[in-house]
């Protein structure tokens, strides 16, 4: 599948730069997709989702504190912005240190496990999958991050493997 | 330009702007609040040189109580915020007494002799009905 890294600039600002997955077959952003399918059951959660998103772009970064880490494979990055028991949905992003977060999809929990839960299990593996292209790309020198730790730099245009082939 | 350090396109999304429509100032001020409290704290921990357990253990906590407080989601009881300021050492919370303060002892300059023939002219027995009239050469 091909995509490519976007910032969205209704959410960055001095403190981070908020990033997201635009997929060009559905002409809109995986964050825009988990809006998109939660907002008529889900509304106000995604209004507290957006609201805690634009304090971390503006006015504080991404701390570790306001994330569940730990969500992927050791040392990929990825993680949830912190929901609480009694909250309904998560949200699956890649943080890389404070200044810098991908968005990525999720959905409604349901489950007390990922791996019993199809929906949030399918996108948290496309961000694992997400993590391995952005990591080949900046071995081969395509992508890096700037010197101040803020931008992604390079060709964000990630086309799949077999493609490539 | 190196192939390598072109910046990420902007995008802006109009779903993202409708949905962030709905959020008022003030709520949006409150969240912002919440968060930087948070962050507040979690620095305290950490020039404390102490982990979140630390602080968990100090206080008679879980550690995931800890952990929601640094999420910057939690409402803080005044109670639970002198609590953290008296283990970190830190302030939290800040109150400010204001105290009137009495004037007893002044002298006032008149720039003008008074005349006491004069229909425009007042003449004053007690002090406080002076306070009217007092100008910039007042001083207690």
């Amino acid at each position: 599948m091909k995509y490519k890294i976007v910032k969205l600039t209704d959410l960055s600002g001095n403190e981070a730069n908020i990033y997201s997955i635009y997929l060009p077959d559905y002409g809109k952003t995986l964050f825009e997709i988990f809006l998109q399918e939660n907002q008529n059951s889900f509304k106000s959660e995604l209004i507290d989702i957006l609201d805690r998103l634009k304090v971390i772009g503006k006015h504080t970064g991404a701390r570790e504190s306001y994330f569940k880490l730990y969500e992927g494979e050791p040392g990929d990055g990825i993680c949830a912005l912190y929901d609480e028991p009694d909250k309904s949905l998560r949200l699956y992003c890649i943080r890389y240190g404070c200044l810098i977060i991908i968005l990525g999809g999720g959905g409604h929990k349901q489950s007390h496990t990922l791996q019993e839960d199809k929906k949030l299990k399918q996108e948290n593996y496309f961000l694992r999958q997400v993590v391995k292209d952005i990591k080949r790309k900046m071995e081969l020198g395509d992508i890096k991050i700037s010197e101040d730790g803020t931008e992604f730099l390079g060709n964000l245009e990630i086309i799949d493997h077999e493609e490539e082939q | 330009m190196k192939k390598n350090s072109k910046k990420a396109e902007s995008y802006s999304s109009e779903l993202i702007k409708n949905l962030l429509s709905e959020l008022s100032p003030e709520e949006h001020n409150r969240t912002k609040q919440k968060m930087m409290l948070a962050a507040r704290i979690d620095d305290a921990i950490k020039a404390k040189g102490w982990k979140k357990k630390d602080l968990a253990e100090a206080l008679n906590k879980k550690s995931s109580v800890i952990t929601k407080w640094l999420s910057g989601t939690h409402n803080f009881t005044a109670d639970t915020l002198w609590d953290i300021e008296k283990v970190l050492n830190i302030e939290l919370i800040s109150i400010t007494v204001h105290k009137s303060e009495q004037v007893t002892n002044f002298y006032i300059t008149v720039s003008q002799k008074a005349d006491k023939k004069s229909s425009d002219c007042m003449i004053l027995n007690d002090i406080d009905e002076l306070i009217p009239y007092f100008s910039t050469n007042i001083k207690a």
